[in-house]
């Protein structure tokens, strides 16, 4: 028996000493800053003001652009090679696909393979595409943004960038983001952003700090100009389709998620839906609804869900809190809604939403 | 620097004010980070990030009265984006720490116990996680914890359940999972 083999009040009082220890432990120099906060908080504050105007225009812009599409290393279709063709008729009847294929790669580095397609509200779409045992740590990503995306500017989320000129993509200029002492992103990421010419921003993010400096630089750049953006994207195929989701409710993210090593299951799909104010993703107000569905594997659940049941095959799993779970009709009404599709992709549909 | 020559401008004052707060939380919030991140450069983005987002939002904190409380759920939220992130996904398939190294912990009585709570929070899903973190480290109840988190105390108890449940897995590979419900909210 060890200390945490023990009755849950035991647990509980072993986990809250543990996390002390665990926070207490001496740690690096902290890098966080009050007047880099300010500096950036100033022009996020510009940038609002200016955008005021054109908000509307743009994210209608950015929902009709769509997503990500993941193609192999020989420049066709490999995400697509086991899903079937997407549904012509889906936006003419009404009914919708959350994600949709805006990009495709034309070339990936050997051994690395479609993992993500994902579209958030507050960071566009995006994909990645993970190395196979063949080729440990290195990754892509690549996202799509809004037409409010400034190239040159962090994100909040990592306030520590900084951007320095990049070399021309597609014949347009680029920035590498790197950190303060303009080495590759958390020692090993490298991040190319550059403006389409129409206006949306652009990124590669590779992963490859066993690459060297000078090849995986190199290798993001070929990523880069080899991308491909479809000018009428399809929509992924899924697993599952939902009706009724009330009018307010809407999407907070959605991802496909495959070959990826730590999922633990061949692909996951995952889906989250709110009531709140669209323009203010930081709060909680209005709550959440999400769902995952995966490969039903025995004994290992999937984790994360309220309510989980096992259909054709499948896990469904639903969780939720505030007004948006009582829209629904509660974590059994939100069930109801969710029709899986079985594990034949030859099955699913990109008349998702419905 | 003064604007009228009786003190500090309002924008001023709020400067101040949000430099006092940077100064003596700063260290709280970029621990809680660690916990939910397993790392300190990306506990160090995370806390300057929800910083960031508080200055944005500086002038309008003037009446609320539990600004922690506020930086904790910006925080938390901040956190919960980045998961769903497609690059998180990714990370967590080299192991969400992958290729940052140990941290740098000193050698001490506990340290395998601290490493292993440490990859063990790491195999929870990142609202589990929050949830864990919120409960037994913020020492929130399970009412201020649904606050953060903006969902039911019944989803608390069962994350919590769940969670502790996991851990004990984790921690204790013989041990058997225990029943812990569902469907609380």
């Amino acid at each position: 028996m060890n200390d945490w083999d023990t009755d849950t009040a035991g647990l509980e009082a072993r986990l809250a000493e543990g996390l002390l220890a665990l926070a207490d432990a001496p740690a690096p120099c902290s890098g966080v800053d009050a007047a880099r906060a300010r500096a950036q908080g100033l022009r996020v504050l510009r940038r609002r003001r200016i955008a005021l105007g054109a908000t509307a225009a743009a994210v209608a812009s950015a929902v009709a652009l769509g997503g990500v599409a993941l193609a192999g290393t020989t420049g066709s279709a490999h995400g697509k090679a086991d899903q079937p063709a997407a549904s012509a008729t889906a936006k003419a009847s009404g009914r919708h696909d959350p994600l949709t294929q805006g990009v495709e790669f034309g070339w990936l580095p050997a051994g690395i393979q479609q993992g993500t397609i994902q579209d958030t509200e507050w960071d566009g779409q995006a994909f990645t595409a993970a190395g196979s045992a063949s080729t440990p740590g290195v990754m892509a990503s690549v996202q799509l943004k809004g037409h409010d995306f400034v190239v040159d500017t962090p994100s909040p989320i990592h306030p520590a960038m900084h951007a320095v000129p990049g070399p021309l993509v597609h014949g347009r200029p680029s920035h590498w983001m790197v950190d303060q002492g303009g080495r590759s992103y958390h020692g090993g990421e490298y991040i190319l952003r550059w403006y389409l010419p129409d206006g949306r921003g652009a990124q590669v993010l590779l992963a490859g700090a066993k690459l060297g400096e000078a090849t995986a630089r190199a290798t993001a750049l070929r990523v880069a100009e080899n991308l491909r953006f479809p000018a009428a994207p399809e929509g992924t195929p899924l697993p599952y389709y939902v009706t009724g989701l009330p009018a307010g409710e809407h999407l907070v993210s959605v991802s496909f998620v495959q070959h990826t090593a730590g999922l633990g299951r061949p692909w996951q799909v995952s889906a989250a839906y709110t009531t709140r104010n669209a323009a203010d993703w930081q709060s909680t107000a209005g709550g959440e609804i999400d769902w995952q569905i995966a490969p039903h594997v025995a004994g290992k659940p999937l984790m994360g869900g309220d309510r989980c049941v096992t259909r054709d095959g499948l896990d469904l799993c639903v969780e939720g809190g505030g007004p948006a779970l009582e829209a629904v009709g509660g974590l059994d009404g939100l069930l109801n809604k969710i029709t899986v599709l079985g594990t034949d992709p030859a099955h699913w549909t990109t008349e998702v939403n419905r | 620097m003064t604007a009228t020559g009786f003190g500090p401008s309002l924008a001023g004052r709020r400067d101040e004010e949000f430099a006092e707060f940077v100064s003596t939380r700063s260290g709280w919030l970029r621990k809680v980070a660690y916990l939910l991140t397993g790392d300190w450069h990306r506990a160090d983005d995370l806390a300057q990030a929800t910083v960031t987002k508080l200055y944005v939002r500086w002038h309008r904190l003037g009446g609320v009265e539990n600004v922690d409380g506020y930086a904790r759920q910006t925080l938390v939220n901040s956190f919960l984006a980045e998961r769903r992130s497609p690059w998180a996904r990714v990370l967590l398939g080299r192991g969400e720490n992958g290729g940052d190294g140990p941290p740098p912990v000193v050698p001490q009585p506990d340290l395998d116990a601290v490493l292993d709570l440490r990859r063990a929070l790491a195999e929870l899903p990142p609202r589990q996680r929050a949830t864990v973190v919120l409960r037994y480290f913020c020492d929130l109840t399970v009412e201020q914890t649904a606050e953060t988190l903006g969902c039911t105390p019944g989803t608390v108890k069962s994350q919590t359940a769940r969670g502790l449940d996991a851990l004990r897995r984790v921690l204790t590979p013989d041990s058997e999972p225990t029943a812990t419900g569902g469907g609380t909210s």
